[in-house]
């Protein structure tokens, strides 16, 4: 039977190393597929826990019109927990003192993630707990107590209800980022909301159902809920929402699965290249066995038992060192984090065998064909079979792998093509080079017997072998490049985000005449501040005269109305502003002339997202209710607007012609540092109808969490280096197992060994420079276009790797070279012309 | 079977054993180039006798090595037809002509061609195993021990000197009892001394084991110890000459 020798060409073939390339290419590819997904994975899963916090839930369904109790009872047979939240503004009453507050009723389920931060007195330091204020109780926030006047153990009046005042509430979990009612609010339990007698019908108010449990559960019961949804109720996850961290969370997972990509790429290139190298030297092999009289049948049983069994091991291997990797990568991640990881499912394991598999089928495939093909006639014709070599199935077959790998890991078909596309191009710039350099060279006619003609002789001599060598090399180093550019973008962006020195405190219903003494406060006590912008909330109520439905009760069959202007619910906040805010960009029309006067139309420019939620297009007529009073208000831009960023952002700018129109507070921000605190409550108290938001602990937040995923991407990065430099040692390594014929007949003519190692020297810094330069050069292209496309970031491009990538390639990959061939140098030419066989 | 057609099948079977196990006829290979067809051999016509010693000798690019590739069925022929113990190979397609090696063909080359990853007695072994035959050991040992490398049976050929390696490709063409070796420069790459040590080999064991030998060289004295020599000369055949120790009662050659 064939098999036994199978086994035992296998074995043999296994000790002499002639595997060892093609095992660790695959072993690789299982390994960077199984770390990176797993890391990811556990990675994102986290991120997606923590960011549930911002919502105090994994999903929440919201409406201003009350929601069908049915779809929460439902809920509980899809094994979610749930709680249910109502907003609704109501009257507080104490110490004769009457204020408008926001209140939040919730079950005693709420929050379902997350903690609620609360100060047994207002002095005393904040902590966390998991519950709201049980029945009859009531939490205020710190605003509050100063404008009512009231402490702890005191009653309130919050509708028609008395309640006791039991904690000062500093923060829920799902806490407006920005807010202007931010520091007048009120948690109450959801069983006193009856007390209350706020909410009528007719109120305004606004539900909210909170779900937590496993992913598969809520997508179950989405699929449930979806068909029953009314126009007015909305299914939101943490990624849809727009929280300032939504953009860092996406960019971060965004970043994790480039970095998969790149792995799999990386280890896909070691793979394709080292089956073909196998494959040739198998050919003699081959020829000898038909020659003596092996069937075809028999020879393709034996390679694909090899090609199976190589693939068996390195899987397994693959995966053991993936584990231990992922293993101590999670163990250093959370010890950093101090928080726990959640384990990863199935899918990193299933995932990493099947491209595993993939790898080792389609770049074997062509390959070994090949070599089924080899004519016996090899054993007398020494060179039959050599024009094999560069087969274009070969490539295509590849290079459709390669897509479809990465397309599978990936899910993503626009990032899989710009990738796809850019290495491409880095295969076809490398092709001319190789082509040029050959041509150029041959009219050069350089000296003979230097090192670097023997060099520049050798590149052309190989100038197709190193085309493939350019293209790994190129290839290795273009996607380290690019990794480490991008890492450092993302990662100054975010820093970006929240610079030194910005804004931790918002100062907000500042009335006019208050605006002088508080710049005074600022400038005695050295505080940074930023202008003053009047605010005033405003609902839409028309668009072209035609009114926008926002009925309290309305009928089944109307509900096709409120679908066309569908989306506006609350009144956003309001200003008008001479110039651009810094972080807005016009994506339609023009911001608003310096000319315009009182007699003229008043202008709006608005957040583009509200263009195809109100379907508005440019000169349409929104009229305003402000404080019932009608304001006809022409559209004249669209605004995208940076959420990101931790500064105010308007829905709705109007033109400065608006001044004097209507009754406006004014909003600041400032930079309060601990050394302010004193002054500050003195300012509060003697002032108490401005309000401050506290946005250090967000600010903290977002860094902590930016941190976080910094190390996490740092992390990815090094395991993707790694590969990388295995990738180009193994590349080296197999060339310069090519060069071991011409180094022996060099040796055996008598070059000194100086002259051999600074020709190979001399060739591998070529190489390496013109691999690093193109890589350079196309990384930053698809840099640009994947910042663009994937990041939403403007592109941008980076010059110093321009230099950068020629030096570290020229360095690394001639190093590597430089070494080995010194190390083969060291054995005497018997030895090496012995091994040549 | 009846007596009577046993009886034939005897007659029959003494008929082959003294008639050609090689036949040559109008052999002609060409091959297209850019500058159109070129022939490299032209109408070959020989045949050689069950247990006959033959060298085939000729200048480089005579078309020596190409006839012998067409003798063991490892390239097809343009024209005309080989037949190898009443096969015509030319009927078998490349499976069939493996097998026809397998089982009735050894070969011994200029450049040994040994599979480096097995052991000089897995070399030996290795046309027993691709025949699916797998007691070879014993007798693979005992080539070895004949070729004087029973010391060497576990060492890899880049262990083993050049003429170490030569010897184990001769063990290895003889595994298998093969009714016909070829033999291509077996002593080209090896010195004097070697050559000659491989050359008797060679042809001792051909002796002991009643093989017809086809060797290609252009050695006037290797090819002097065969029984006949055939001259190739750019493509044809120019002559047949006798050896030293030619048995002139085995030989019927009709050059056509």
């Amino acid at each position: 039977m064939w098999v036994k020798l199978a086994f035992k060409l296998f074995s043999r073939e296994f000790r002499r190393g002639e595997l060892t390339i093609i095992f660790a290419a695959i072993a690789l590819a299982v390994l960077t597929v199984f770390s990176l997904s797993s890391i990811t994975e556990r990675i994102g899963l986290n991120i997606i826990q923590k960011s549930s916090d911002f919502i105090a839930a994994d999903r929440r369904l919201s409406s201003n019109h009350p929601i069908d109790t049915q779809l929460l009872s439902k809920a509980n047979e899809f094994d979610l927990e749930t709680a249910k939240l109502i907003y609704f503004d109501s009257m507080l009453f104490a110490n004769d003192e009457l204020v408008l507050g926001s209140v939040k009723a919730t079950t005693q389920a709420y929050p379902l993630r997350g903690k609620i931060s609360i100060k047994d007195e207002l002095t005393s330091e904040p902590y966390d707990v998991s519950t709201g204020p049980e029945v009859g109780s009531i939490w205020l926030s710190e605003g509050l107590f100063y404008t009512l006047n009231v402490k702890i153990g005191d009653t309130v009046e919050l509708g028609a209800g008395i309640f006791n005042i039991e904690k000062v509430l500093v923060k829920e979990p799902d806490a407006p980022f920005f807010s202007l009612s931010g520091n007048k609010r009120v948690l109450l339990n959801y069983a006193d909301v009856p007390k209350t007698k706020a909410i009528q019908p007719g109120s305004r108010a606004f539900h909210r159902y909170l779900y937590k449990g496993e992913e598969q559960q809520l997508t179950d019961y989405y699929a449930w809920l979806k068909p029953q949804l009314k126009s007015n109720q909305d299914w939101q996850g943490i990624k849809d929402r727009q929280s300032p961290l939504g953009k860092n969370l996406s960019q971060a997972e965004s970043y994790l699965l480039l970095a998969g990509l790149f792995g799999i790429m990386l280890a896909a290139v070691a793979m394709a290249v080292s089956a073909k190298r196998y494959c040739e030297r198998q050919y003699d092999p081959v020829a000898m066995m038909k020659t003596l009289g092996g069937s075809r049948r028999v020879i393709r049983n034996i390679f694909l038992l090899h090609l199976s069994l190589v693939t068996v091991f390195s899987v397994v291997v693959g995966l053991s060192i993936g584990y231990v990797l992922q293993t101590i990568g999670a163990d250093y991640l959370m010890s950093f984090m101090g928080a726990e990881l959640p384990t990863a499912g199935a899918r990193p394991w299933l995932l990493s065998i099947l491209i595993g598999g993939i790898c080792a089928l389609m770049f074997s495939l062509k390959p070994l064909l090949d070599l089924f093909d080899i004519p016996p006639l090899r054993v007398l014709r020494r060179n039959l079979g050599d024009t094999l070599a560069i087969s274009r199935i070969h490539v295509a077959l590849s290079l459709i792998t390669i897509f479809a790998l990465m397309w599978l890991f990936s899910g993503e078909i626009v990032t899989t093509l710009i990738l796809f596309a850019s290495t491409l191009l880095v295969i076809a710039i490398l092709f001319a080079i190789s082509r040029l350099l050959f041509a150029a060279g041959r009219s050069l006619g350089l000296r003979p017997g230097s090192s670097w003609s023997l060099a520049i002789a050798t590149l052309q001599k190989r100038a197709n072998a190193n085309a493939i060598q350019l293209i790994s090399f190129a290839l290795a180093i273009k996607l380290m490049l690019f990794l480490v550019v991008l890492k450092s973008d993302i990662i100054d962006d975010w820093q970006q985000q929240v610079p030194e020195g910005a804004p931790n405190m918002f100062i907000i219903n500042i009335g006019e005449q208050e605006i002088s003494p508080i710049k005074q406060f600022f400038t005695e006590n050295n505080i940074i501040h930023e202008d003053f912008y009047p605010v005033f909330r405003g609902r839409v109520d028309a668009i072209n005269d035609e009114p926008l439905a926002r009925k309290v009760s309305k009928q089944e069959g109307e509900e096709k109305d409120e679908e066309e202007r569908e989306g506006v619910r609350r009144e956003p906040n309001l200003t008008w502003l001479a110039d651009l805010p810094e972080s807005n960009e016009i994506t339609e029309g023009e911001w608003f002339s310096s000319e315009l006067t009182s007699e003229d139309d008043i202008e709006v420019s608005v957040f583009d997202g509200w263009q195809d939620r109100l379907n508005l297009k440019l000169g349409d007529t929104i009229t305003l209710l402000v404080d019932e009073q009608p304001i006809k208000v022409k559209v004249t831009s669209f605004r995208k607007v940076d959420w990101a960023s931790l500064k105010p952002n308007f829905v709705m700018v109007l033109s400065p012609n608006m001044a004097g129109k209507v009754p406006v507070t004014y909003f600041s921000a400032a930079q309060i540092k601990e050394q302010h605190t004193k002054a500050v409550s003195q300012l509060l108290q003697r002032y108490p109808t401005i309000s401050m938001i506290d946005i250090k602990a967000r600010i903290e937040q977002a860094q902590s969490i930016i941190a976080q995923v910094s190390i996490a991407i740092g992390f990815v990065l090094s395991i993707v280096l790694i590969s990388g430099a295995l990738v180009l040692i193994s590349q080296v390594q197999a060339s310069l197992a090519e060069r071991m014929q011409e180094v022996v007949i060099l040796r055996t003519l008598g070059a000194k060994g100086r002259l051999i190692k600074l020709a190979t020297l001399y060739e591998f810094v070529l190489l390496g420079a013109i691999a690093g330069l193109v890589a350079a050069v196309v990384s930053d292209v698809a840099l640009f276009i994947i910042q663009q496309q994937l990041f939403n970031v403007d592109g941008r491009f980076h010059f110093y790797i321009w230099l950068l990538g020629p030096m570290s390639g020229a360095i690394f990959v001639s190093a590597i070279g430089y070494f080995m061939v010194a190390r083969t140098m060291r054995q005497n030419t018997q030895g090496l012309l012995r091994k040549l066989g | 079977m009846s007596v009577v057609s046993q009886v034939e099948n005897q007659k029959k079977t003494q008929l082959d054993e003294s008639s050609n196990i090689i036949q040559v006829s109008g052999l002609t290979k060409s091959v297209s180039t850019l500058e159109g067809s070129l022939t490299i051999l032209s109408d070959i016509n020989f045949s050689v006798k069950s247990g006959e010693s033959v060298a085939i000798v000729g200048a480089s690019g005579s078309g020596k090595s190409t006839l012998l590739s067409l003798l063991a069925g490892l390239d097809t022929a343009t024209k005309g037809d080989v037949i190898l113990d009443n096969q015509a190979l030319s009927s078998l397609d490349e499976e069939d002509r493996a097998q026809l090696r397998a089982e009735k063909i050894g070969f011994v080359f200029q450049s040994f061609m040994l599979v480096q990853s097995l052991t000089a007695l897995e070399n030996v072994m290795l046309p027993a195993e691709l025949a699916g035959d797998h007691d070879a050991k014993a007798q693979a040992i005992e080539l070895l021990d004949k070729v004087g490398l029973s010391h060497r049976l576990e060492h890899y050929p880049s262990q083993l000197s050049g003429g170490e390696q030569q010897r184990v490709a001769i063990a290895r063409a003889f595994i298998g009892s093969p009714k016909i070796l070829f033999a291509d420069e077996p002593s080209a790459n090896l010195d004097s001394k070697n050559g000659h040590l491989i050359e008797k080999l060679l042809f001792d064991l051909n002796k002991q084991n009643g093989t017809t030998l086809v060797l290609v060289t252009h050695d006037e004295h290797l090819a002097k110890q065969c029984q006949r020599i055939i001259h190739i000369e750019g493509g044809q055949l120019e002559k047949i000459s006798d050896g030293v120790t030619v048995d002139t009662t085995k030989v019927t050659t009709h050059v056509g």
